[in-house]
């Protein structure tokens, strides 16, 4: 007998062994259940789940095989020890060690047949997968990752999982210690070792990308199997290792030596591996690191004004060959240029006005010696040949690289980010990529860049569809031409088996170029198509006009682009990879576009329509849920909650650079703010922030952490110091602040300013001392000063409101709605506040689909010191008033009053504009002692965890006991935590703490210090309770609370009800009290679910 | 068929002989292996069977080395072990299926055919579909004996085969044995139960800390004894003295004391009579008396 037949005669056995343990039986069925409960639940054409959580078609395979993937193993690691423990127990299995069969087969045979048995476990796991997706749902079967997740993802970690299993057993010859040992070194690939050397001690792997792209494959796939060897190769080598250790048999002759050769070649090919992997990605970080340098040592000499490309893709190799018009712009004599260039492209050969160049690659920088010396101010022509691969492991060398290191998911589902592609069937080259020579870093896209004429001429092979800027025409087969009518800054090119969809909107055209089996969407938008360039139009029309602003360009592309360009950890910047000029790139099948959810959203329009008694016929319906869709997506209007415990990344796809950034310039010198201005005022305003929802109020918000930032520091120094994510906080509060200080300096004129600005010089860079001249001069507003002062302030002013009332007037014959309003502002520093009404119908459960009624908005400016009452005239009824104190000191800074039901008061004449009036600050009285929470007249006591363990697990909420959250309706923190609420008390915080109710070991004290001693009247500040209740709660979560008030005779327990008790002071009791500390005690005991501590008041009693 | 064990010595590492210097020549037909616990008994089994290497000597079967050639030697094997078990969670039939591929029997059908005759054979073909190792000890060392045929083997190796059998089981046990004797082929029986060496043994060795005391046909160990082979009868006082004194195969109650079956080289002071030997006392007698 041949060892082959015996080695399958023992895993035949081996199998229907442990096929028929309960173990694995129990295990299997079990895992083959829940995955045909999760497949229909997320899968199925009815499926209820969000659309992300199934938006691509790899993700039915994927999940079949990871879902169940850890705890396979664990049932794998209990079998493999048993398997060791039976042969130990059974060593009368004699008769079978007589038979004709050599140590090796026996018991390699068993332990494949161990092998097989798991990885046919995974094989009916994506058949379940396979019969679902092929016969109920709409996903598209890809079968390479049919073969790839059980194959690629799993077996490796089967295999791995025995060898070790195995090795330790007979080394340890201890079950339970084994187990624990394998199960613990697995667990930690997952939690611990997979942060080390790039995911190579990733052996589940839990984190490993895998998610299959229907244009790409996986992000990385060489790597990926590389590392994958890396474990199967491990494994075996340990099972080779144990078959030599584990003498059952005499080890026949062949296989013995065989075996010893392996064992020895197994670490120096696993060794190689390794190597290979880590220093792939390890010269990456070099790569990034060298770049980084470069870019910061960069300065631009010269400007290219003209492009002519010329670049044909060959499998993935591109020859390129650009011709450049290059200006010397540096105001000296050159003798050599610098030009950013892919490091993977080489160049061949360079000619400088006709004359052959010497010329030097390193990393992303081309230097070329210039034959003659290039003199200032003079124009040069520049041919440069090249070719090779394209590298996208330098792109976005700013990320941080811990942050780089994290892959990005979508539940489950693992992707690790592409920049850039060249492969056989798809091409993706952003501007950033240098696939072409330029001579700006593309890594920021701010206004400054400057303008070039691009001409463009592409060779595709296999037949794939290319997609670039400006007007496009085929040639001859595969090859185009692409001449944009006016100048760009950058250009990008796409190509792929694309399916072109266009639509014409008047003169604009609007192509879609998405995968051909992508069809998701099809069953929603039935009888659409018809109407969709007036719905189009509409839209459109309705984001030109939220930004003021008309779309540049004469065409729009969309394009579908692999899911890993969106695993990309910034996408949220200005220099978002998805916006290029003339086009939006959109996430393949929309996977991780929650506003793609047309099922659910369809499903709520029916709601909606049933509740409200409206009926929409099945037109209006699409047309409603495609609005939806595409202000959803391209204009930030997201309303969905975003949950980073799902999706760690959401693409926010928000068009407006297309209509600033792609398409105006500003060369700034030193007013370089107003250029940051005008930009994060046009992203305010594109993206229709609303108020925060109700729900998840109380944590601080973008604008609210920019202020607490910027009353520490100036603008300056945030710029320069700060991180990344408060720098864009700062960036979007403070710029669209300075906008709108201009924007109360010109008033009406504003809008026709910003207009002409623009609008009258696309497609060229304006200087911004031309913008800051036309000001003065036209405007009389000193930009230069404003800025300035922009950069230095580091005084924030602060508001107190009071006085908010509305009443009906006659203004002639008309009955209209006077609304007043008081504002204090006791700061040191001038301060704008912005006021908008919420009228009936609104601020409610407002229903999406409706169109966004843009509400006017009033600038008003208080001068520090002054106290002003406001009063402004309406024509409808306001229910309330929001006011956003903008840059402030105010927590919280969004501030909203809901009026009563105003009566008609004749006597009172309409009033419009403001009034200074003086402010009597009660706080200053001597007689009225206030403690709040924030001060050092408060102080508060939480318990202790008393164990180690617990306080470790509790270690982040104790950090966080200082800073404001959310405020849990469902639950009180079991800490006192910080909470902001308009109408809790303070100055210009109005914070309070507040906890789970408890048997009085939390307690929060306020003292103040008498100086008169005599009779002083107690009181309470109690907030207004509906700040506190969601929409889906109605009752109060805080009830009776205690307070033990200390004074001269002793003390005395005062009980207050806070779900009935009126908000402002409530009055408790009067008391005696002597010179000296006087003190309040709260504790956590009471009716409510939880108790706050706010503010109390000691006032003398005449 | 012809097995030659020549000079065989085994000493384990500490230092124990567990064979010294073994010489036997086995032929076809019941080899019958008597000796007590301890006698090198299965030690010299697992040399035949290829599971152990002996330290010195050699083993030949129809003159090629065992050890030269295990593969050859190794086909022609069947073995039954001393405590035979089976996998859990196995039936009797997927038991001997296994066993006949590894046997080598590769065609399905036959290896079916072989199956079941075997289960014919030894009577458990009722019990086929029940796990193996959820049978009694008789029916269990009946699949052990099953297996150890099913390939058809040249020698057959059965060591101990009826330690812990209830009678019955025994019986059928050894008439399973000497059913299969009747076939061409060498089957060697260990055993320290002088019963189970039947008459139908034709040759045997008698095995005593690792040497073999006796080698040929149980007729002539029987007759060896004969000179040794006492009876006499004694009453109570009596009993206790010759217990004392003799070695004493068998005491039955008879009317005026007892009737005692006596191995001494002589019985002087007794009215001793010659009594016709059986086995078990020519096995005592070489395992006291002689050597």
């Amino acid at each position: 007998m041949n060892s082959l037949q015996a080695i399958k005669i023992n895993a035949i056995y081996e199998i229907k062994i442990l096929i028929r343990s309960w173990f694995f039986r129990l295990f299997a069925i079990a895992a083959m259940l829940v995955l045909t409960g999760l497949d229909i639940l997320f899968f199925s054409t009815i499926s209820p789940v969000p659309r992300f959580m199934s938006g691509m078609n790899s993700f039915l395979p994927y999940m079949n095989i990871l879902l169940p993937h850890f705890s396979q193993l664990i049932v794998l690691v209990f079998l493999t020890t048993d398997l060791y423990k039976r042969d130990k127990k059974l060593n009368t299995s004699d008769v079978i060690h007589i038979r004709d069969m050599s140590n090796f087969s026996f018991l390699f045979g068993r332990i494949i047949g161990i092998i097989i048995l798991f990885l046919g476990l995974d094989i009916v796991f994506i058949l379940i997968a396979a019969l679902f997706n092929l016969f109920f749902s709409d996903l598209m079967f890809v079968w390479q990752a049919y073969l790839l997740y059980p194959f690629v993802l799993a077996l490796p970690a089967i295999v791995f999982s025995v060898g070790f299993t195995l090795l330790l057993m007979f080394i340890i010859r201890n079950q339970p210690v084994v187990i624990v040992l394998v199960i613990g070194l697995l667990a930690g690939s997952v939690f611990y070792f997979s942060k080390y050397a790039f995911l190579v001690f990733d052996i589940i792997p839990a984190k490993l990308a895998f998610t299959y792209s229907d244009f790409t494959g996986l992000a990385d796939f060489n790597l990926l199997l590389i590392q994958r060897l890396i474990w199967l190769f491990s494994g075996l080598f340990m099972i080779f290792l144990s078959v030599l250790f584990f003498k059952r048999l005499p080890q026949s002759g062949i296989s013995g030596i065989l075996l010893k050769i392996l064992t020895v070649l197994f670490p120096v090919v696993i060794g190689g591996l390794f190597y290979v992997y880590v220093d792939y990605y390890q010269s990456g970080v070099e790569l990034r690191e060298k770049a980084r340098k470069q870019i910061s040592e960069y300065e631009q000499t010269a400007q290219i004004t003209d492009y002519d490309i010329q670049l044909d893709k060959q499998g993935d190799i591109l020859f390129g060959s650009a011709n450049l018009a290059i200006v010397n712009i540096s105001g000296k004599d050159l003798d050599s240029l610098q030009f950013f260039l892919n490091p993977g492209l080489q160049v061949k050969e360079l000619l400088m006005n006709n004359s052959k160049s010497q010329f030097k690659q390193n990393g992303i920088i081309l230097t070329v010696m210039s034959p003659d010396q290039f003199k200032a101010g003079d124009s040069a022509s520049l041919k440069i040949e090249y070719n090779g691969r394209i590298d996208d492991r330098f792109m976005y060398s700013n990320i941080e690289e811990k942050e780089r290191s994290q892959t990005n998911f979508i539940w489950l589902y693992r992707m690790k980010s592409r920049f850039a592609y060249v492969t056989n069937k798809y091409m993706l080259l952003p501007p950033s990529a240098y696939w072409y020579p330029q001579t700006n870093s593309s890594d920021v896209r701010d206004l400054s860049k400057p303008f070039a004429n691009f001409n463009l001429t592409v060779g595709m092979d296999n037949n794939l569809t290319a997609v670039s800027q400006g007007k496009a025409d085929t040639l001859e087969n595969g090859t185009y031409r692409f001449i944009p009518e006016y100048p760009l800054k950058e250009i990008s090119l796409v190509a792929g088996n694309f399916e072109k969809q266009t639509v014409w909107v008047d003169s604009l055209r609007i192509n879609l170029f998405k995968h051909p089996d992508h069809n998701y969407y099809k069953p929603y938008f039935k009888v659409i198509n018809d109407t969709l360039p007036a719905v189009i139009k509409d839209l459109l029309q309705g984001f030109e006009t939220k930004v003021d602003l008309n779309y540049p360009f004469r065409r729009l592309n969309l394009i579908e682009v692999p899911i890993h360009t969106f695993a990309y950890m910034e996408n949220n910047r200005e220099n978002s990879i998805f916006l290029q000029p003339e086009q939006v790139w959109v996430p393949e099948n929309a996977a991780n576009l929650q506003a793609s959810y047309f099922k659910f959203m369809q499903e709520r329009q029916q709601r909606f329509g049933s509740h409200s008694n409206q009926t929409f016929t099945d037109l209006e319906k699409e047309i409603m849920l495609f609005k939806r869709f595409v202000r959803g997506t391209f204009s930030g209007d997201d309303n969905f909650g975003r949950d980073s415990e799902i999706m760690s990344f959401n693409p926010n796809l928000n068009v407006y650079p297309l209509f600033l950034n792609f398409s105006f310039g500003l060369t700034a010198a030193q007013t370089e703010g107003f250029a940051i201005a005008l930009e994060a005022n046009l992203k305010q305003s594109s993206s229709g922030q609303g108020p925060p929802r109700h729900w998840m109020v109380g944590y601080l918000t973008d604008s609210e952490e920019a202020n607490l930032a910027l009353a520490k520091a100036s603008m300056d120094s945030i710029l320069k110091y700060a991180k990344n994510d408060l720098v864009n906080k700062v960036v979007m509060e403070k710029g669209g602040y300075l906008l709108k200080q201009i924007k109360y300096e010109l008033g009406d004129k504003y809008e026709r300013f910003i207009k002409n600005l623009i609008s009258g010089n696309r497609f060229k860079s304006v200087p911004v001392s031309n913008v800051s001249d036309t000001l003065l001069k036209d405007y009389n507003f000193n930009l230069r000063k404003a800025v300035a002062s922009w950069y230095k302030d580091d005084k924030l002013p602060g508001f107190i409101f009071s006085g908010f009332d509305q009443y009906q007037v006659r203004d002639g014959d008309r009955l209209r709605y006077q609304v007043v309003f008081v504002v204090y502002n006791p700061s040191e520093t001038d301060g704008i506040i912005e006021v908008e009404f919420r009228y009936p119908g609104e601020g409610r459960r407002r229903f999406e689909m409706e169109e966004n009624t843009e509400t006017e908005k009033w600038l008003f400016k208080i001068a520090a010191g002054e106290a002003r009452e406001f009063g402004l005239v309406l024509d409808a009824e306001a229910r309330a008033i929001r006011i956003n104190t903008l840059i402030s000191r105010n927590l919280p800074s969004d501030y909203t009053y809901m009026f009563d039901d105003p009566e008609l008061k004749e006597n009172k004449k309409p009033f419009e504009g403001s009034e200074k009036i003086d402010w009597v600050d009660y706080t200053k009285n001597q007689d009225i002692l206030i403690a709040d929470n924030i001060n050092d007249q408060f102080d508060y006591v939480s318990p202790q965890y008393r164990s180690r363990l617990k306080a470790w697990i509790h270690k982040d909420a104790q950090e966080k006991e200082n800073e404001y959250d959310y405020f849990r309706w469902w639950r009180g923190p079991a800490q006192w935590q910080k909470l902001k609420f308009p109408s809790l008390y303070g100055e210009f915080v109005h914070s309070a703490y507040y906890a789970r109710t408890g048997s009085g070991e939390r307690t929060a004290t306020w003292v103040t210090q008498i100086v008169d001693p005599g009779f002083y009247q107690v009181f309470v500040h109690v907030p207004d309770q509906s700040d506190f209740r969601s929409g889906r709660r109605e009752s109060s979560s805080f009830g009776v609370q205690k307070y033990k008030i200390y004074h001269s005779e002793g003390v005395d327990e005062i009980e207050i009800d806070f779900s009935s008790a009126p908000a402002g002071w409530n009055y408790l009791e009067t008391y005696y009290f002597n010179p000296g500390e006087a003190k309040i005690v709260l504790t956590d005991e009471g009716n409510g679910s939880m108790v706050l501590a706010d503010a109390v008041k000691w006032e003398l009693k005449e | 068929m012809k097995i030659s064990i020549r000079h065989l010595s085994q000493i384990y590492p500490n230092k124990n002989r567990a064979l010294d210097d073994v010489n036997l020549e086995i032929s076809d037909g019941l080899f019958g292996l008597l000796g007590p616990n301890g006698a090198g008994k299965s030690t010299l089994m697992r040399i035949l069977v290829t599971l152990m290497k002996p330290t010195s000597g050699d083993v030949l079967v129809d003159g090629l080395d065992l050890h030269k050639h295990r593969k050859e030697i190794r086909s022609k094997l069947g073995y039954l072990p001393q405590d035979f078990s089976t996998f859990p969670k196995i039936k009797t039939w997927e038991f001997l299926d296994y066993c006949a591929r590894l046997a080598g029997i590769k065609d399905k059908k036959i290896r079916i055919a072989r199956i079941d005759e075997m289960l014919e054979r030894v009577g458990l073909f009722e019990a086929r579909e029940k796990l193996a190792n959820k049978l009694s000890g008789g029916m269990k060392r009946r699949v052990g004996i099953a297996q150890a045929l099913i390939g058809d083997p040249k020698i057959l190796i059965v060591d101990e085969p009826t330690t812990g059998l209830d009678p019955e089981e025994r019986i059928r046990f050894r008439n399973l044995l000497t059913e299969m004797s009747r076939e061409e082929r060498i089957i060697i029986l260990s055993t320290h139960i002088v019963g189970d060496i039947s008459s139908t043994c034709r040759d045997m060795a008698l095995l005593k800390q690792g040497r073999v005391s006796f080698n040929g046909a149980p007729e002539i160990l029987i007759e060896k004894a004969r000179p040794y082979t006492f009876q006499i009868v004694v009453d109570d006082a009596g009993l206790e003295k010759v217990k004392q004194e003799h070695i004493v195969i068998s005491t039955v109650p008879v009317e005026n004391g007892w009737q005692v079956d006596i191995i001494a080289e002589n019985l002087n002071g007794y009215n001793a009579q010659p009594v016709e030997p059986n086995l078990e006392h020519a096995y005592v007698c070489f395992m006291e008396l002689l050597n």
